[in-house]
């Protein structure tokens, strides 16, 4: 890549500015009262208060559903990772029958949109008793980030010479050991980025999370798109709860940001 | 350290897969080192795993000094294994990659401490100690791996799978230094496989020709040059080749486009006349070759000297000598007549001692 001239600073410049005008916006209203944003255009927040983000720290239907959906996200990310490790190293590690074709069906999940699913899933989680519990949600998103975990894992598994599990074997270690002591911390930067993923799309899925939930366990992004009050739309608290929403994700990003750059590189991501 | 022998070794991956190893017999003496040599394909990285127990075979027996251990697992071998490219923990520094089997065998840290430090001396990695794997050259990475082989005091036997193909030429030569200065100080049964036949000849006590999975030759670098007791062993061993001509034996002579080369005790019939480069001359006497090309390589005794190559009823045949007296493209070809191999089916029939 050659150093940047003053041109390309100012494409890119004007690229950040357009990103983040919405972003700056979201912000700006979360510092506000309604009334000052339904009052007219201001740039900079005249009057800035903390009020809507104590609201949400002070009501139990706010934070709830922001216990809620970390709840089911981080239940989704530790099931995925559970169940896809162990098959992308299968998947990586041995020759079986139909490998290969149980490897490229595996994706066949998410050639449906989710919305095909919403009526078994309905149906299903209400007959045994899941219905409106966070595992609910976690287990069906389940269906969609598992696929992709053993197909980002695989690439990963398989990027690590077979000679280290040799080694192991010679060196006179359990396959557990190996696989717990030695593997998975070669492979961190991989299950690094295979969280981010899970954690995507989990975080993110409202259609899902909508349907299977109901007021027990509501989700914040079903929360969001809920509050309408007497007194109207609560627009400050909700631009709060945007606010909030965005920091796992940015929080997770810094985490895996050197490792997301390598997953890109193998391709699998 | 420990004396090795394998007896009908047979190993097929799928029941009904072609053989990899078909009958492989070999004994290492206590300290040997060994090297089995062969092209790709040749059941050499399978007969490792055999060895290290990764892999059990179809049949035959492994026993080291005396003690069979066909089933027993990698652990239970006390073996350790150089790989062609150096594995080693990313998350551990040098120090932590040599002592990490020692750990996990319950060794004091103290005593870990101590034997990393005699293993790092030995191969001159003192200075590495406390790096990553990641801030470490090739060469040094493998010195490492080596290192990690060697640590075990209780290691029955040492693995080299072709450990120099990723180090560059440059180093090549350094680390097998540092490797057989290692072998001859703590006398080490090592096996050392390569398809280099340079790699061989200059680490080896003795050679095992592997071809197909099967066992050509086990003998001396000396006489797998000498004597190669199969065709194929004679066209792979040296640089060029063995020569290879089409000849026959009728009473007691050993004759090539109808001239007498030589004499033989074998039996008549048509065979295979073998003799190395340096073991011929192109001259004015003997069977009639077309010369395609001489190369002069220096000199001998003040007159130039090189490669002659050859037709000799089509086949090509190289010959090393003198290049005075060539003039032409028609000459003829002597061969020492006491060096002449003959192949028949492969095999040597004659045992000419020169």
């Amino acid at each position: 890549m050659s150093a940047p001239n003053g041109k390309a600073h100012w494409s890119l410049y004007l690229y950040c500015l357009f990103l983040l005008v919405p972003l700056y916006w979201l912000i700006s209203m979360a510092v506000k009262s309604n009334r000052d944003i339904l009052g007219g255009l201001e740039l900079v927040p005249g009057n800035p208060t903390l009020a809507n983000f104590v609201e949400i720290a002070t009501n139990p239907a706010w934070y709830g559903a922001f216990i809620n959906s970390l709840t089911y996200v981080c239940l989704n990310a530790a099931l995925s990772i559970t169940v896809a490790l162990p098959a992308a190293y299968a998947f990586s590690r041995y020759r079986f029958l139909g490998d290969k074709q149980l490897f490229f069906w595996l994706l066949t999940n998410r050639m449906a949109p989710p919305a095909v699913f919403l009526l078994p899933f309905f149906q299903l989680y209400s007959a045994v008793g899941l219905f409106d519990t966070p595992l609910a949600v976690a287990l069906a998103h389940c269906l969609f980030t598992v696929p992709l975990a053993v197909w980002i894992l695989e690439g990963f598994v398989s990027a690590v010479p077979k000679e280290l599990d040799e080694m192991a074997a010679i060196d006179g270690h359990s396959f557990p050991f190996f696989f717990f002591r030695i593997f998975i911390p070669v492979i961190r930067g991989g299950i690094g980025v295979t969280l981010f993923f899970c954690f995507m799309f989990s975080w993110v899925e409202l259609l899902i999370a909508r349907t299977l939930t109901a007021s027990e366990a509501k989700p914040i992004v079903v929360a969001m798109t809920r509050t309408v009050s007497a007194s109207g739309l609560d627009w400050g608290v909700l631009a709060a709860a945007g606010v909030l929403t965005i920091l796992p994700g940015l929080a997770v990003v810094w985490f895996v940001r050197r490792h997301l750059v390598k997953g890109f590189a193998m391709g699998r991501v | 350290m420990a004396s090795i022998r394998i007896s009908g070794l047979h190993h097929r991956y799928e029941p009904d897969a072609a053989p990899v190893l078909e009958g492989v017999d070999l004994e290492l003496g206590d300290g040997e080192a060994h090297a089995i040599l062969g092209g790709s394909g040749a059941g050499k990285t399978t007969l490792l795993h055999l060895l290290a127990g990764l892999l059990h075979p179809s049949a035959g027996t492994i026993e080291f000094d005396g003690r069979e251990v066909t089933g027993a697992s990698p652990a239970e071998r006390h073996v350790a294994q150089v790989f062609q490219f150096p594995v080693l923990y990313p998350a551990l520094d040098v120090a932590g990659n040599l002592g990490f089997p020692l750990v996990n065998r319950g060794w004091s840290a103290a005593a870990v401490r101590r034997r990393v430090g005699e293993v790092a001396e030995l191969l001159s990695i003192a200075a590495l100690l406390t790096r990553k794997p990641k801030r470490l050259s090739l060469f040094e990475k493998q010195l490492t791996a080596i290192g990690r082989a060697l640590v075990r005091p209780d290691v029955a036997l040492v693995l080299l799978d072709e450990p120099l193909t990723a180090v560059e030429p440059a180093a090549k030569w350094r680390l097998r230094q540092a490797l057989k200065a290692v072998q001859d100080e703590l006398g080490l049964t090592m096996i050392y496989v390569t398809h280099d036949q340079t790699e061989a000849l200059t680490f080896a006590e003795r050679i095992t020709l592997l071809h197909h999975g099967k066992v050509l030759q086990t003998g001396s670098p000396e006489a797998l040059y000498q004597q190669p007791a199969h065709e194929a062993v004679a066209r792979f061993i040296g640089s060029p080749g063995m020569n290879l001509v089409d000849g026959e034996v009728s009473a007691g002579s050993i004759r090539c486009n109808g001239q007498v080369l030589g004499t033989t005790a074998a039996a008549d019939g048509r065979c295979l006349l073998g003799f190395r480069p340096e073991w011929a001359a192109v001259g004015d006497r003997g069977v009639p070759v077309t010369v395609r090309t001489t190369r002069a390589l220096g000199t001998l005794s003040g007159v130039a000297a090189g490669l002659v190559t050859a037709e000799l009823d089509g086949k090509v045949i190289h010959v090393q000598q003198r290049l005075d007296g060539l003039v032409g493209n028609q000459a003829r070809l002597l061969v020492d007549p006491s060096r002449i191999l003959l192949y028949r089916d492969g095999w040597l029939v004659n045992d000419a001692t020169g």
